[in-house]
């Protein structure tokens, strides 16, 4: 008997149709071979049959009713061609979105990094050693007897000024330990990598170049080996070139093994040391975890951080790079998810919209023995393939999606690029189709199966009581997704303009920036020769027609990834405070349209006077006291002047770190003879006009110095804003859709209810009731599902708030005031849709009606 | 199950082997599923043994291209009370199982004259 009702069961592989005409006979069949089956090993030959039969006989059933299915569907969409491209449209927004956000997770999380077993490398943010760092050999020691890494590189990256065969470029470089490649695995695509004890002192000035360098230097020759090329002006030779798309860290052009050597490249600007690690094999995370703790524990007391946000850690290489997009992706995820379910919820509002003009066609064929399995399948075919089709299209939307990602928030990594044409994507669409297509398939197809055969043609139970409260359930779905979606883009969007509105402590509009270094070059000398280089460049951009004023910085807001910053008191008491240290020219606030607050700026004549002076922002000065009486005390600190600096002026707080980040306290001083200078220039009238001429006019003095990063503030002000403005559009570009959507569904079932209810509206028309009141009843009636959905949507909306945090800064923090809007809107345009739905009433002719009846 | 119409024998040529002997089967006679397995097996020395999925695929699809039909259910002799579905060949199947012959024919014609010249060879 088990025998019987395993088979059963396997016949279920087949397509209904064919079940339905044959499940009969095949399962006598299998009865009598069972029967005449004597032994177990008659038996096991059976079931093998039996299994090559179906393996054999199912598939050609199974493409041949979906074909005749797909037939039938095709068919009814060119019948209603404006309700298969709504419905498409909607599905390929939905699915193109959640495959756009899947392809950035795929890339950053999913995909393993391309290195050698990437699992088990390590990022140790913020770590030290316990040992001496600049000596290699105690370094390597070190890392060999390492009871949790089998392995450590160190590594520092910075810009410098690359001479090679033809003009100097800007490049970033990364000076590693010479096991840094070894360690992440990494071959050389020409020549070879470091060897083991070039990273010594002497032995260190050789190169690998990464291959775009490659190209763009020596056009891909082979005799780039072995070339020499100036580093900020010191000589390297380049011994190997790295393969196509490595570019660790940091997008990085150029390695060299001198991270034991800082002066064999010239450079200025603090040196941030990072620590790479490959984790003992067999070591278990929450084992390795505990071995780094007790190392850092091991630590001298007071060289680690008390706060935790400064602790060393052990991080996952691939969290670590993903860094705060990772959170922000899942959350994005989420809402496009959210659109997706609101999309299925239309959807299948629409199919059931459409049982009810199908219930001839239904009716008779459950008179002619169609089975509800039949009905289901062939229901199911037509939405998995309404989806499927939405899928094709939605890969556009994805790829799109995916382009703006990579603009927005380029990945870490030349090797992590998102893309659609991934197979993890791919398979994600497909899977999103077809649950996508069953999800807003079923309640359609089960109501329609639900229709019984009878000798009159009777309405299928979609148009029923139990059709309407699905649809009404389905409606009060799509407003509460709504509601969820809306009140997010509210937020986001009150964060971001609030973000737009903040006081960066400088005018941002009609200043150009551009930056230049004079490392590797007859200037660099840290002295006069350097200094009158600064002095002429500025003349000659302050000569440059319709300039306000020009001055200069080593670190320019927004720019500036790495500050230096040390402890400074003020009049020798005891207690300090940690502050940026930024050097300025004269006339730097001026230019930048900072205000002075109290005392004033650097001026010309400070530049010559030998005296150290310094400008305190308010932050500073305000952990001291009175901000307006730190004017005229002394400072004292990092050793960076040799003695106390007179305070001349407290300026308003600058945002250096962007727009996000409130301001810290600051320390500012003269500049002296730096290795490069951002020069930054306040013009009248538009300042993009007028960054080639004040890039000519630095050139003008040398055309060797490389002038580079020529922008105006406003763009730099624009990038710094380019995620939370792609969070936000975003955002409204998703609650937008789906409130598209939802009215779309409001209308639809009211429309339909007023068609269904003819009869009922004709009878109480006659008895003199009037079409206004009639609507409003109506209206009142439809509010139902909107009220409940609205306040399942509340609810939401209140729980998705805190996850906003992740997208923008402040997002979480809005108070009622966009809720209030957020919900009204979704509920007001619900009410306009019904209302508009319900406006065929007073057209209706009653004597039409109640004759028909 | 919509019958699609086919003017020409010819454009469903080749058959498949089994779908050809349920067409041989049928020339004989109606036969239920069972009775066509049985006979192919015996007419094939056990050569060709159709499981019921196939055998019950090349029917429906039989069906459908209009080469067979079913007749009426009836009581299978040999097994008293059991209700069996019996198929007999149409018009049409006779034309394709006669044209599926002629095509074998000419095929067996050229690969008799073939072998022919490789033995003179």
């Amino acid at each position: 008997m088990r025998s019987i009702w395993l088979y059963r069961l396997l016949l279920k592989l087949y397509p209904a149709g064919f079940r339905e005409n044959y499940a009969g006979p095949l399962e006598r069949e299998f009865r009598d071979e069972r029967a005449e089956a004597g032994g177990a090993a008659e038996l096991a030959r059976l079931w093998v049959r039996t299994a090559v039969d179906l393996l054999l006989s199912a598939p050609p059933q199974m493409i041949r009713e979906f074909g005749e299915d797909a037939r039938h569907a095709l068919r009814l969409w060119r019948r209603r061609p404006a309700h298969t491209v709504f419905a498409i449209a909607a599905l390929a927004a939905g699915i193109g979105a959640s495959t756009g956000v899947f392809s950035v997770v795929d890339a950053l999380l999913i995909r393993s990094l391309p290195f050698r077993e990437p699992e088990r490398l390590v990022s140790l943010p913020l770590f030290r050693l316990a040992v001496d760092v600049e000596s290699p050999a105690q370094f390597h020691s070190w890392r060999r007897h390492s009871n949790y890494l089998a392995d450590t590189a160190r590594y520092n990256t910075s810009e410098v000024n690359l001479g090679a065969v033809r003009e100097s470029a800007r490049v970033r470089i990364t000076e590693t330990s010479a096991n840094f490649f070894s360690l992440l695995g990494c071959r050389p695509w020409r020549g070879r990598m470091f060897a083991a004890d070039e990273d010594t002192v002497g032995r260190d000035a050789v190169a690998v170049i990464g291959y775009g360098l490659w190209q763009t230097l020596f056009g891909g020759d082979p005799s780039a080996l072995g070339a020499t090329i100036r580093v900020n002006g010191a000589p390297f030779t380049v011994i190997g070139v790295a393969p196509p798309g490595f570019d660790y860290p940091q997008r990085t052009a150029l390695w060299s093994p001198t991270t034991f050597d800082w002066r064999r490249i010239p450079k200025s600007g603090g040196i941030f040391l990072e620590f790479l690690g490959r984790l003992r094999s067999g070591l278990s995370w929450p084992q390795a975890r505990e071995a780094f703790e007790a190392e850092v524990r091991r630590l001298p007391q007071g060289s680690i951080d008390t706060d935790p946000a400064n602790r060393p850690k052990l991080t996952p290489l691939q969290d670590q790079l993903a860094g705060p997009v990772k959170k922000a992706s899942f959350v994005l995820m989420g809402c496009v998810a959210l659109l997706l379910l609101t999309a299925c919820a239309n959807v299948a509002n629409l199919l059931l919209a459409r049982i009810v003009d199908r219930s001839e066609e239904l009716s008779i064929r459950s008179a002619l023995g169609a089975s509800r399995a039949r009905l289901v399948q062939q229901f199911l075919t037509e939405s998995v393939l309404l989806s499927a089709v939405a899928a094709g299209a939605g890969m556009i939307v994805a790829a799109w999606a995916a382009k703006i990602a990579n603009a927005v928030q380029p990945a870490p990594l030349a090797g992590q690029k998102y893309t659609v044409l991934d197979w993890r994507v791919l398979g994600f669409a497909v899977i999103t189709a077809l649950v996508t297509g069953v999800a807003f398939g079923i309640l359609p197809a089960l109501y329609a199966g639900g229709s019984k055969a009878s000798p009159m043609f009777v309405r299928p139970s979609g148009s029923g009581r139990g059709g309407t409260r699905a649809r009404h359930a389905l409606i009060a779905v799509q407003i509460a997704l709504t509601v969820i979606l809306f009140t997010c883009s509210m937020r986001l969007s009150g964060a971001f303009l609030a973000l737009m509105g903040v006081d960066n402590g400088y005018q941002v509009r009609n200043l150009a920036t551009l930056t230049v270094s004079l490392a590797g070059t007859e200037y660099d000398d840290n002295g006069s020769r350097a200094m009158a280089y600064y002095e002429q460049a500025l003349r000659r951009v302050q000569s440059v027609p319709g300039m306000v004023s020009a001055s200069a910085t080593e670190y320019l807001p927004l720019d500036a990834q790495k500050f230096i910053g040390g402890e400074f008191r003020l009049d020798g008491r005891s207690s300090g405070t940690i502050a940026l240290m930024l050097p300025v020219a004269p006339g730097f606030f001026a230019t930048m349209g900072s205000r002075v607050l109290y005392g004033r700026e650097f001026e010309d004549a400070d530049a010559r006077s030998t005296e150290p002076l310094a400008v305190v922002n308010e932050a500073f000065a305000r952990r001291f006291g009175d901000p307006g009486r730190a004017v005229g005390r002394y400072l004292t600190g990092e050793d960076w002047w040799g003695k106390a600096s007179r305070v001349v002026g407290v300026v308003r707080d600058i945002r250096y770190m962007g727009p996000t980040a409130n301001a810290i306290p600051q320390v500012f001083r003269l500049t002296r003879a730096p290795q490069h200078l951002t020069i930054v220039a306040r013009v009248r009238g538009d300042a993009r006009q007028r960054l080639a001429a004040i890039r000519d006019a630095i050139r003008s003095v040398d055309s060797r110095v490389p002038v580079f990063n020529v922008k105006t503030m406003s763009e730099r002000l624009d990038e710094a804003l380019g995620r939370p403005r792609f969070y936000a559009t975003a955002m409204a570009f998703l609650s937008g859709f789906a409130l598209l959507l939802a009215v779309v569904g409001v209308y639809g079932v009211i429309s339909w209810s007023v068609l269904q209810r003819r009869r009922e509206i004709g009878i109480r028309l006659a008895l003199g009731t009037t079409p206004v009141r009639l609507r409003r009843r109506l209206l009142g009636r439809a509010m139902i599902p909107v009220a409940c959905g609205t306040s399942v949507g509340i609810a939401g909306a209140v729980a998705a708030g805190r996850f906003l945090q992740l997208l923008i800064e402040g997002a979480s923090a809005s108070g009622p005031d966009p809720f209030v809007i957020a919900v009204s809107v979704p509920v007001a345009v619900a009410m306009a849709a019904i209302w508009l739905g319900t406006c065929r009433i007073a057209r209706l002719d009653i004597t039409t009606i109640v004759r028909a009846e | 199950m919509r019958i699609k119409d086919y003017p020409d024998p010819e454009d469903l040529l080749p058959l498949a082997p089994a779908v050809f002997h349920i067409l041989l089967c049928l020339g004989e006679g109606e036969r239920h599923g069972y009775a066509l397995k049985r006979e192919i097996a015996r007419r094939t020395d056990g050569r060709l043994k159709l499981g019921p999925g196939v055998l019950y695929g090349s029917i429906s699809k039989m069906l459908e291209q209009g080469l067979i039909e079913e007749s009426d259910e009836r009581p299978d002799p040999h097994l008293d009370d059991e209700r069996r579905r019996y198929y007999r060949l149409t018009g049409f199947g006779r034309k394709v199982a006669q044209a599926e012959a002629a095509r074998m024919r000419e095929l067996v014609r050229l690969a008799a004259a073939n072998f022919g010249k490789a033995a003179r060879a």
